[in-house]
């Protein structure tokens, strides 16, 4: 089998795309499926954050 | 909690000095003693890493990004049946990907319906050299992987073929 991708070619879009999406999924109360919650999460705290940043020097008057 | 990289069939398995299985039936698990780690970029490198490591060992189901189980052996006795057949299914085959080159980088609307539509316009003529497909993924026999490359070559120069990956997206059990 020609193997003409090496693992350091692989575009992020692509892991992302399998890694977090795809792949075999534990159901049931032994399931952390941290991943794509963690990314949702972060994501969030960043808008969140960048909002309050925005808003704290005004939030006095 | 072990971390989950992939089920496998039991026989054929054979894990690394960092890597054990956990055996259930015809099924075996390949874990880890690690959390998961946070969803970095690395992170994601190394994790594909392992998975495309146990590639040459026989057919195999990599489990989602972030998979971990204490118990492990009840997950492969309630779906053994399932996964299974599900390993019968990759068997012998890799998934690769098609998709637009350069793909998010379109500046304009036109340009990304564009690159859709390339990706659509080859689906029909891909997806017959392959055992199956799903939102831009083929799954192919392993033999047949050059002329699928080559069939997306001749079709359009702005698509580009990734992989061979693990089948990602052909996991789906009923």
């Amino acid at each position: 089998m020609s193997r003409e991708t090496t693992l350091t070619d692989h575009a992020l879009v692509d892991l992302l795309d399998r890694l977090l999406a795809g792949g075999v999924v534990i159901e049931g109360d032994v399931t952390l499926a941290v991943a794509d919650i963690d990314l949702v999460h972060l994501s969030l705290r960043a808008v969140l954050a960048s909002v309050e940043t925005l808003e704290c020097p005004t939030s006095t008057r | 909690m072990p971390y989950v990289y992939a089920v496998t069939r039991a026989r054929g398995c054979a894990p690394s000095p960092t890597l054990y299985a956990v055996r259930h039936g015809a099924l075996a698990a390949v874990v880890a003693d690690h959390e998961a780690p946070a969803p970095t970029p690395e992170a994601l490198r190394r994790h594909e890493a392992v998975v495309e490591g146990l590639m040459g060992d026989g057919p195999l189901l990599p489990m989602r990004f972030g998979s971990v189980s204490d118990d492990v052996a009840t997950l492969l006795a309630e779906r053994h049946d399932e996964l299974v057949a599900a390993l019968e299914r990759v068997r012998g085959a890799v998934e690769l990907g098609v998709r637009a080159e350069n793909n998010g980088t379109a500046t304009t609307g036109t340009e990304y319906l564009m690159r859709r539509l390339a990706v659509a316009r080859a689906h029909e003529s891909l997806a017959a050299l392959a055992r199956a497909s799903v939102r831009g993924a083929y799954l192919v026999d392993e033999d047949a992987v050059d002329d699928f490359r080559a069939r997306v070559d001749e079709l359009d120069d702005d698509l580009v073929c990734t992989g061979p990956w693990p089948p990602y997206s052909f996991c789906d059990t009923p």
